[in-house]
């Protein structure tokens, strides 16, 4: 709590002035008055106990984040910051989704005049598209690398498996976004990959159910006003929704066992969070949040610099329903699954190798049996790759 | 070692275990069984279980797609006399969503303008006298029956009955094509 300032007739009005100020000051950062900010600025430690802790427990926002980190895991080539940036880009997604969305009615006569007129009529509407289209790519990229990451330097073995578990979950929520979002531009590409990707839950034994699946996900037996506004929903409030509680399920496993260490600091089966030494701490507050946020801005500037240079969303001609062009390509993360159903019947390649990959991905941390061993890769330093092989041993 | 006393065991006769009665408490006892309080609970958990059963239930029913007469899903007439030769290319009936072909062997059929692949419209290729599809490739032939590609089956058709000089084709209720393996019109393996 803030101390509350008396109004002392011996040290003047001025001073009780700036004493009420410094105490709505720190009201506002959530324990943390004036001068210990400029303290922080200038790069002064903090006094003891404390004062910076504060806003961790007296804050909702900063509850989440920990209150220091182990200094092995600040290093840029630990992580990669991809959490994070994964984070992030589903913030960029929330943010220009919002925006697109008062432009946008999502019924066949409206959808795609909407996005022509956002395209040539709307001051930054094509920027507010390329922005959200790029991030879009970027997020199914980032969060693919993120699990790769964590899969290399061996993060999902105990205690983290649930961590990995509820990973998977948010990749498949993340692909889930991209695919509904597809749709709604409703131009001829959007149309027929969706007409295709829906008509592979209709491989789903029994084919009773398969049949139920795809009616309930188009709103009749093929694509048309009653699935635009299904998909709609879907993207803009269902998965968002679903992927906000299940970041906050990981994230705070995340936090709960502490970011892993590189592997020759940390056996496997540690939880490292709570014994961090004391000569190893390095504060949320400030530091890690200048770098994060530095590290934000940056990428920010990129992506708008790529938007407006290099990057353009697609659009095509109108959806036509009574027409199939000749060329249906998926968007470049489901290619594997494009050329699945080129050589392979649509319910194995379709539902059963999907459907087999995600419970395998699932369970990579409850099947490997290789507890103990982390293998460095030759020539990379340790804390940016660890490779173990997992399951070659024991 | 534990294989010596596999064997030591296999070769003697088997002797069943004293059995030993231990008197329980009422206490142990009272707890094995179950009070009021937990069987409630029991039996108040289970109808919330089957209320959200039925919630579903109601969900699915609210979700499913409705079907209105006149549209796709009714009946749609063609008179007789309208009918095409069994030499003539097929017609499309665009609300209907089918084609409509008269063929020597099994008199008129209305073919499921939709792939049976994955849900593209195939197009009719006068020049190979066919039905190739966009996507993947799959060909059908007039009649219908699976040629070649990744197509499971021959076309899906609507069932036509004949009505006071009319063919009355009911697109409500979808007949399966017949599969890839035994369509006679199969390609022959190159
Ligand atoms: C929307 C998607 C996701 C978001 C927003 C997200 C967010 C985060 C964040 C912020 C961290 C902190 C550490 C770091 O930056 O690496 C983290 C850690 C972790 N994530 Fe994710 N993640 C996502 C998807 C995934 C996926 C797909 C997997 C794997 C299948 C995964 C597995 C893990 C694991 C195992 C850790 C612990 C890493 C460690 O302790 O070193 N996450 N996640
Ligand atoms: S949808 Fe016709 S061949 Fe795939």
């Amino acid at each position: 709590m803030a101390v509350q300032p008396e109004v002392n007739e011996k040290r003047g009005i001025v001073r009780t002035v700036l004493d009420a100020a410094d105490d709505i000051f720190t009201r506002v950062t959530a324990g943390i008055p004036a001068g210990e900010v400029r303290r922080m600025l200038r790069g002064e430690a903090a006094g003891r106990p404390n004062p910076r802790l504060k806003p961790h427990s007296e804050a909702f926002l900063l509850h989440i984040k920990p209150t220091y980190y182990h200094d092995s895991v600040t290093k840029f080539t630990h992580t990669f910051r991809l959490g994070l940036l994964s984070t992030y880009l589903f913030f960029v997604e929330t943010i220009t989704g919002l925006i697109l969305m008062i432009w946008y009615a999502p019924t066949p006569e409206r959808a795609y005049t909407d996005m022509i007129r956002l395209l040539s009529n709307v001051p930054f509407g094509m920027f507010m598209r390329d922005m959200h289209r790029l991030g879009a790519e970027l997020m199914v990229a980032i969060v693919t690398l993120h699990m790769v990451r964590t899969y290399l330097t061996g993060s999902y073995k105990a205690p983290r498996q649930f961590t990995w578990f509820t990973g998977v979950i948010l990749l498949v929520l993340t692909l889930f976004l991209s695919f509904s979002g597809y749709l709604l531009p409703w131009d001829q590409l959007a149309y027929w990959a969706v007409t295709i990707g829906t008509s592979m839950a209709e491989a789903v034994p029994p084919a009773f159910v398969g049949e139920a699946v795809n009616m309930l996900a188009r709103g009749a037996p093929d694509i048309g006003a009653n699935g635009l506004m299904r998909f709609y929903l879907l993207h803009v409030l269902f998965l968002p929704l679903a992927l906000f509680l299940f970041f906050f399920v990981h994230y705070y496993k995340v936090v709960h066992f502490g970011i892993s260490l590189p592997s020759d600091e940390e056996e496997v089966g540690q939880d490292t969070a709570n014994k961090v030494p004391a000569d190893r701490r390095v504060y949320y507050l400030p530091d890690v949040l200048m770098d994060e946020a530095a590290f934000l801005i940056v990428f920010t500037m990129v992506m708008v610099l790529a938007v407006a240079f290099f990057f353009t969303a697609p659009l095509e001609s109108i959806a036509n329903p009574q027409s199939t062009p000749l060329h249906t390509v998926a968007p470049w993360y489901f290619y594997w699954l494009q050329g699945l159903l080129k050589i392979a019947d649509k319910a194995i390649a379709g539902v059963y190798i999907p459907g087999i990959l995600l419970v395998l991905l699932m369970a990579i941390p409850y099947l490997d049996r290789n507890q103990a061993a982390v293998h460095g890769i030759a020539g990379l330093p340790s804390s940016a790759v660890r490779w173990q092989v997992w399951s070659s041993s024991s | 070692m534990a294989d010596n006393q596999a064997e030591a065991v296999a070769s003697q006769p088997f002797v069943a275990p004293p059995m030993v009665y231990v008197e329980e408490t009422p206490e142990q006892k009272a707890r094995k069984q179950m009070n009021r309080r937990e069987f409630l609970t029991y039996a108040w958990g289970a109808a919330l279980g089957v209320l959200v059963l039925e919630t579903g239930a109601a969900m699915f029913g609210f979700m499913y797609p409705r079907f209105k007469a006149g549209e796709f899903g009714g009946n749609f007439f063609v008179p007789l006399s309208a009918l095409p030769s069994t030499d003539a290319p097929p017609q499309a009936e665009t609300a209907g969503k089918f084609w409509l072909v008269n063929t020597v062997d099994d008199g008129p059929k209305a073919l499921y303008m939709v792939c049976t692949h994955l849900g593209c419209l195939y197009k009719w290729e006068p020049s190979n006298n066919r039905f190739e599809c966009p996507c993947h490739g799959s060909k059908f032939s007039r009649e219908g029956f699976y040629i070649e590609g990744p197509a499971p089956r021959s076309l899906d058709t609507f069932p036509i009955t004949e009505e006071a000089g009319q063919l009355v084709i009911n697109t409500g209720k979808k007949i399966l094509g017949e599969p890839a393996t035994v369509s006679p019109a199969v390609a022959a393996p190159a």
